[in-house]
Formats: C-alpha cells, structure tokens, sequence
C-alpha cells in the first residue's frame, strides 16, 4: 500500500497547479517590461542586422550576411575596436591597482576610514555627465592639468587644442576620466575580498617575520585571486561599453575618428546616417563579445570551484 | 560608470561592508596616510573644481577660474533654474525617476520572491531569462528600442524613457531581491502557508518586513541609474521641453561654452540629490545588497 490515495494526489495536483498560476501572476508584470524592452528588441537586433535599412517603414531589403561583411571590410570598424583596446590599456591598470592600493590600505589601521572610503566610491555614482564636464573643466588649456605641466618645466607636453581636442591625447584623456569615476567600485570588490581573507594567515607569516611587502605577496594576493578576476573581467567587458563620456567630451567620434568605439560607432551609423540595418549588425557584434566574454569569465569560476 | 552591465555588478559589491580589519598590531605607517591622502586629494579636486564655479560670478570663472568661491554666491542657482531652463529640467527628472524607482522596486519584489520562495514549474528557466538580462548592454538594443518607441508612438514622451529603464532595471532587481529571500529562513513562511495565508499577504506581512534594508539598498541603485541616465533621455526624448537634468545640462554647455557658472550649478542639481541619499542611506546599502548578493 505505498501508493497515495487519489484524492490525496489529486488535491495535490490542484494544489501545484494554483501554486503555478500564483507563481505567474507574481513574475508577469517583470515579465512583461523585461519582454518589451530587452527581450523582444533582442530578437528584433538580430533580425534588423540582416536587411538593408534606413530606418523608414518596414524593412524589405533583406541582404543576408553584408552587414556583417561591410563592417569586417570597414577599416573604421578596426578602428574602433582597437581604440576600445587602447581605452582597456589605459584604464584598467588604473582602476585595478588604484582600487587595490586604496583598499589595502583601508584594510589596515586607518583613522577615518570610513570617511574615506565613502570619498573615494563618491565618483562611482555620480553621472557620466558630472564626470565628462567636470573633467573638461579639469582638462581646458587653462586647467590645472596644463598649467601643473607648465609650471613644473614639462611644457612640451601640452599643446594648443587642450586634452581632449587633440587626436592623440584624446582617448588616453577620457580613459583616465573613466578610470577615476571607476577606481572606487573595484575598491569595495577588494575590500570585501580581503574581508574574506583568514586573519590567521597573516598572524602565521607575522611570525616568521614578514614584513609589509611579504604581507601583501604571499598572504593578500593569493586570497584576492578570484576577487582580481571579477575585477578585470568586469573592466575588460566595461571597456566594450564605452560611451556616455566620449558622446560629451569628442563628439562625433572625436577628431579625425581618433575616439571613434563601437559603442559610438554603431550609435552615430544608426542615428546620424540613418544605417539601421548596418548598425544593428554592429550591435550584434558588440553582444557577441559581451556574451563571450561573460560565458569565458563563468567558465573559469566554475573550473577554478 | 556608464554602462548597465557593469555598474549593476558594481553596485551588486559596492555596498559598505563593515570592515572587520586584519588583526594587526602594528602601527600604521605615516606612508599610508600619505598615500589615502594622495588619493583622496585625486578623487576629491575633479568634482570640487566644478563645484566651486557654481558658487561664483562668471566673470570670476575667467578671471580666477580654478580658486575657491570668494563668497557664497547663490544667485548662478536662481539663473540657471529659469534662464537655464534647469527647473524644467529638474521636474522632468523627477518626473521620470520617480515612478522607475517604484515600479522596478515593486515588479522585482513581486518575481523576486515567486523566484525564491514558490515551488513551481519553470521557475528555473525564468530565473536564467531575467539572469540573460545582467549580460545585455543598453546601447546594443538601442536601435531595436527606438523602433519599438516609435511604433508605439512613445518617443518625445517620459513614457518612452520610463518603460525603458524600468525593464533594463528589472532583471538586477529581480536577482538582487530573489537572492534577498532565499536567505531569509523558511520556518516561519512555511508555517504560515500551512495556515493558508496567500502569498502575496506572506510576502507583505513577513518576507518585507525582513528584508526593508535590501528594499531601501535597491530603490537607491535605481534612483541613481535613472537619475543620472543619459542614453536613453538622449535618443527618445527630441524636444527642448522633455529633457531631463543630464541631457539638458549637456545641451546647455554646447551653446553657452563657456558659462561655466551655470554649468557648476547644472552639476551640483545633479549631483547633490544622489550625494544626500547615498550617505543617508549607505548603510542600508551595505546590509542590504551586500548580503543578498553575494549570497545569490
């Protein structure tokens, strides 16, 4: 007699299936903006990249895979990429060790370190247009970059169309205007990485002496491994997401294109040039990276567990 | 930060945790602070600078642009409100910000706990959708998305902005608010429904009161993503009247270059709320996200 009575299991039954229905009417309204916006756009991305379109009436001029073609052949296309290379070289080192160095330092004996580590995340939530005019303001040819340059016999190193003007110093300029607004987040990763660090393993190699260095090298680091992975991978992914500080600082990607990323590139395509059809190509193009990258980063989490 | 992706997982970490310091006995060297000085003084000066030209007469912005406010002079704020239209502005952004924030607490409160605490069918495949949404970047479904706005005749409305942030805000909330219930225990819940208490009342009279703090660390998050948004506002929104604070304060200084007085001012508007709110609240912040995120 193992069996459960049919009345017991039908009411069972009853009682998943009202379960089931309550569980929809809770996740439908999320369901239902989530679908409109982001899934549904997905598909329609996806769908726009293969047609030949100015953005006017329905798309009809399907064109197979020459979006995609174009902008493997289009030289600016390269570019792009590769200045959102330059800006990943720029900033990350910036925001790793800055961030590092100030939580190790916050994680030691500090008076006001509270205070303090509320100043240095302060950057991270204020507004990409806060940050672009702030640093343009910090940038202009009579700003304390320049001067500071002057003053201390490195004149050379200026010039005449300020910082974010000039085609060679523009990305390292707002790469560095990043990297500032970005410091303070990769901060609060490495403080609750090294949180998680056993006090006993410093107390262990205190006793055979170590000094500050050793400290760092052989008990902080190691423990701050897979906390350093979500850093980076976060910063490598973010560097594809450039944006809102190029758009302000170097409109029209910058001059002669010189901070032209594909985040830029695939906005002005679409919405300057009415290229609707080649820009949701380069979207596409743009996810499949984040995608791959993320599914990397999963990846070697889930080996390294 | 500019971008969804990362600042949601920024944020998922930023929150204060409360340090527990290595258990060091030894004097901290006067380097450190040299050091935190250092970088206090880099991260402070940018936004400082700004901030001291809203306090001053134009003119002082060209004749000593970089100095400290002589006086605390007020009168670039009455300016900008109305000759810079930024009072507009400033409606406009409440105005979009603030039903974003209710809407995207409320919806991932209501999927968030259907996700952690109903046994059901499916509930596995809906959790990686809204989870697919965490990897998806804004400015890949812009083209899709204005396409969608056109069709539906949003576009130059606050509709149009709010529908989507609201759904770019919700698979964050929803994960950060699923991974909140799940920690909170189960005894109480379960006896609850032995009872027959519904749902939706076992969310408001017991799962909600638990977790206020990771409520209140959320409606922050997003009240800064929305308030500070420039993306969205500059592709939907076309006329002068619509923008909102960010939008419009870039505008503002391409046609009046080198008014940096009101500009100062346009930052401290946009700035200034989310500064408050933020120390006001980051302690909830900490508990609050901290503690259902990494748990997730």
């Amino acid at each position: 007699m193992s069996t459960v009575p049919y009345v017991v299991r039908r009411r069972q039954r009853a009682a998943s299936a009202r379960r089931w229905l309550v569980a929809l009417a809770f996740i439908l309204p999320a369901l239902a903006f989530y679908g409109l916006v982001v899934l549904r756009p997905l598909v329609d991305a996806v769908r726009i990249s293969f047609y030949d379109w100015d953005g006017f009436g329905p798309p009809t001029d399907y064109v197979g895979l020459d979006n995609y073609r174009k902008a493997f052949d289009d030289p600016l296309f390269w570019t792009s990429l590769k200045h959102n290379l330059v800006w990943m070289a720029i900033s990350l080192p910036l925001v790793v060790g800055l961030g590092l160095l100030s939580a190790v330092l916050l994680a030691g004996r500090i008076r006001g370190r509270t205070m303090l580590r509320t100043l240095y995340f302060l950057p991270v939530v204020q507004a990409s247009a806060v940050i672009a005019l702030a640093w343009r303001w910090v940038y202009s040819p009579i700003g304390p970059v320049t001067t500071g340059l002057d003053k201390s016999g490195l004149g050379f190193l200026t010039n005449d169309d300020g910082w974010v003007g000039n085609p060679s110093w523009a990305l390292p300029s707002v790469a560095v205007a990043a990297a500032w607004a970005g410091f303070g987040f990769s901060m609060v990763i490495f403080l609750a990485g090294i949180q998680g660090i056993d006090p006993a393993l410093y107390d262990a190699v205190e006793v055979d002496g170590a000094g500050a260095w050793q400290r760092f090298r052989y008990v902080t680091m190691p423990g701050l491994r897979s906390v350093t992975t979500t850093v980076l991978v976060l910063g490598v992914i973010g560097s594809f997401l450039v944006f809102d500080l190029l758009y302000i600082l170097t409109p029209n990607g910058g001059v002669i294109q010189s901070t032209q990323v594909l985040g830029t590139l695939l906005f002005y395509r679409a919405f300057s040039h009415n290229e609707f059809g080649y820009g949701a190509a380069l979207s596409v193009v743009l996810m499949v990276i984040i995608f791959a990258l993320s599914w990397l980063y999963l990846m070697v989490r889930e080996r390294r567990d | 930060m500019s971008d969804a992706t990362s600042q949601t997982a920024a944020l998922a970490a930023a929150p204060e945790v409360p340090l527990v310091a290595p258990r060091i006995r030894r004097r901290t060297p006067v380097g450190s602070y040299v050091l935190l000085g250092l970088i206090a003084l880099f991260t402070v000066l940018p936004l400082l600078l700004i901030w001291f030209t809203a306090f001053k007469p134009n003119i002082d912005t060209v004749t000593k642009p970089y100095a400290p406010p002589d006086s605390f002079y007020l009168h670039n704020f009455v300016e900008a409100w109305k000759t810079g239209r930024f009072g507009t502005y400033f409606e406009n952004s409440v105005r979009i910000t603030i039903p974003v924030v209710i809407v995207s607490v409320v919806f991932s409160m209501l999927a968030g706990y259907a996700l952690a605490s109903i046994r059901f069918r499916g509930s596995r495949l809906f959790l990686i959708v809204f989870t697919i949404g965490l990897m998806i970047p804004t400015q890949a479904l812009l083209i899709p998305l204005f396409i969608t706005m056109r069709d539906l005749r949003l576009l130059d409305t606050f509709w149009s902005v709010i529908i989507a942030e609201i759904g770019f805000a919700l698979p964050f909330g929803v994960f950060i608010m699923r991974a909140f219930f799940r920690s909170l225990p189960t005894e109480l819940t379960d006896a609850a429904r032995m009872d027959g208490c519904s749902e939706l009342r076992l969310l408001w009279h017991i799962a909600l009161p638990l977790s206020l703090p990771a409520v209140l660390a959320l409606a922050l998050f997003q009240f800064i993503f929305s308030w500070n948004d420039f993306l969205f506002p500059l592709i939907f929104l076309s006329s002068e009247n619509a923008r909102t604070l960010p939008l419009g304060l870039i505008y503002f200084t391409g046609k009046y270059t080198t008014n940096w007085a009101l500009t100062g001012a346009g930052v401290i508007m946009i700035s200034a709320p989310v500064i408050l709110l933020y120390i006001a609240l980051q302690r909830h912040f900490v508990r609050g996200i901290v503690a259902g995120g990494l748990r997730g």
